[in-house]
């Protein structure tokens, strides 16, 4: 089973799928939704549709949707401002992703198949101060999506988000659409484990750390990473993994390993993490 | 019993000074440590001054034979590597100096043709080397080390990249 797969087409998709889409300026973004969304329709799906932009103009991006103002009248489409959905939480100060769990779980109660979600985050993905929360956002939102009848579309504009973040961005999905390259790696977290997969190298060392911190902040007491399908990493990857270890020790947190394939034990070993490998 | 190389298990560098009075003490120090190399089957240099050469000849009996390098230091070091030498009296320039950058060029194997039946891959990233790595290394066999060949190709590659962007901008 591949870690994350490169798509192509915004069709295809069904429950469970998180598939983070790049694109090349707003009208794209739009094209991309409404094909999405037309997938909604036939599956019986209910369908939301977020962006940065009055209600008239969410409307406006749908002119290809068949029957979208029936939807809009019927409670099948629901269109919404950014700033609406993903509003900060206060007491987390966090955009929360269990909403979507709730939300999905009310559709299927009202008699739809579940719950299909296109949302361009590029706007939080452009605000430093909303960086960090992004991260764990999207790191939470894939595990939600992955319990629910949930099927996400998260848009980030390629020619606005700097390519650093992007890379750390399609690291926490499953499905990939990029105009540039899918990157090699994937992490999620269900409760306290968290998974690396594929390949980290020096070309994405940061990337991996970037989304390192977004679990550090997302999870509580001790944590445990799984490399089982951690096909390959270098040194870098290594001392990424090592400073996880420390910054989590200086917390009072302590850091496990398991499924490691010799690769990774080798490397282990030489930042003195291996005795951490659950046998 | 102590072995003559201590602790040492050949997996690290290890680098001894040995500090002795009489060409006896040398004797007694090196034959140990020669005849270990010896049972583990790795090769042996000694550089040393001819009385000391010949004690160890005769502690060694035939086995003096299988020393790879037994050379005397007036030879074996040139002083290439040092711009003083001593006279016998006072520094001197040494005659045989070589640069640094220019003595490790004059060690290098020299370069030999590419066989013509070698193959050509061009690579741009560090994951398109491991997947050739991985494939030769199926391919034609590595004794079981496919894993430690492709972290060698893969930190070959690395550094090359190191300074440049890791993507466009």
């Amino acid at each position: 089973v591949a870690v994350f797969k490169a798509v192509e087409i915004p069709t295809g998709l069904g429950p469970g799928d998180h598939i983070c889409w790049g694109f090349d300026g707003d009208r794209a973004f739009a094209d991309a939704a409404t094909a999405f969304l037309r997938e909604g329709v036939e599956r019986g799906d209910l369908l939301m549709y977020v962006r940065p932009k009055p209600f008239a103009d969410l409307a406006s991006d749908l002119d290809g949707l068949h029957g979208r103002d029936r939807l809009i009248a019927t409670g099948q489409l629901v269109l919404q401002s950014l700033d609406q959905l993903y509003a900060v939480d206060e007491v987390h100060h966090e955009p929360q992703a269990e909403p979507f769990r709730a939300k999905a779980e009310d559709a299927v109660g009202r008699g739809y198949a579940g719950l299909r979600a296109a949302s361009d985050l590029t706007q939080i993905a452009l605000d430093a101060a909303r960086w960090s929360e992004l991260r764990a956002f999207e790191l939470r939102a894939d595990a939600v999506i992955g319990q629910t009848p949930v099927t996400g579309m998260c848009g980030y504009d390629e020619t606005r988000v700097h390519p650093d973040r992007l890379g750390a961005l399609s690291a926490v999905h499953r499905l990939r659409h990029r105009r540039g390259a899918p990157g090699t790696f994937a992490v999620n977290v269900v409760g306290q484990v968290v998974s690396v997969s594929g390949e980290v190298d020096l070309s994405c060392v940061d990337d991996l750390a970037a989304v390192l911190v977004a679990v550090e902040d997302l999870t509580d007491g001790p944590v445990m990473v799984d490399l089982h399908r951690l096909e390959f990493v270098d040194v870098g990857g290594v001392r990424v993994l090592a400073r996880f270890v420390a910054d989590l020790g200086g917390a009072g947190r302590t850091v496990q390993f398991r499924g490691s394939r010799r690769n990774a034990q080798q490397l282990l070993r030489f930042f003195d993490l291996d005795g951490r490998h659950a046998t | 019993m102590t072995s003559p190389t201590g602790g040492w298990q050949g997996e690290t560098f290890a680098h001894e000074a040995f500090f002795y009075d009489e060409d006896a003490q040398a004797v007694t120090r090196c034959v140990p440590f020669v005849l270990e190399a010896f049972e583990r089957g790795e090769d042996v240099t000694v550089v040393a001054s001819e009385r000391v050469r010949q004690a160890l000849a005769e502690a060694l009996g035939g086995d003096v034979d299988r020393i790879a390098v037994l050379d005397a230091p007036e030879r074996w070091w040139q002083g290439v590597t040092h711009p003083m030498t001593w006279d016998g009296c006072a520094p001197t320039s040494s005659p045989g100096y070589l640069p640094t950058a220019a003595y490790l060029r004059s060690v290098e194997p020299e370069w030999t043709a590419r066989p013509a039946a070698a193959r050509t891959v061009p690579v741009i990233s560090a994951r398109g080397a491991r997947e050739v790595a991985t494939e030769v290394a199926r391919a034609h066999g590595a004794n079981g080390r496919t894993d430690d060949m492709v972290i060698a190709i893969n930190e070959l590659w690395s550094p090359t990249r190191c300074g440049q962007p890791a993507r466009p901008s």
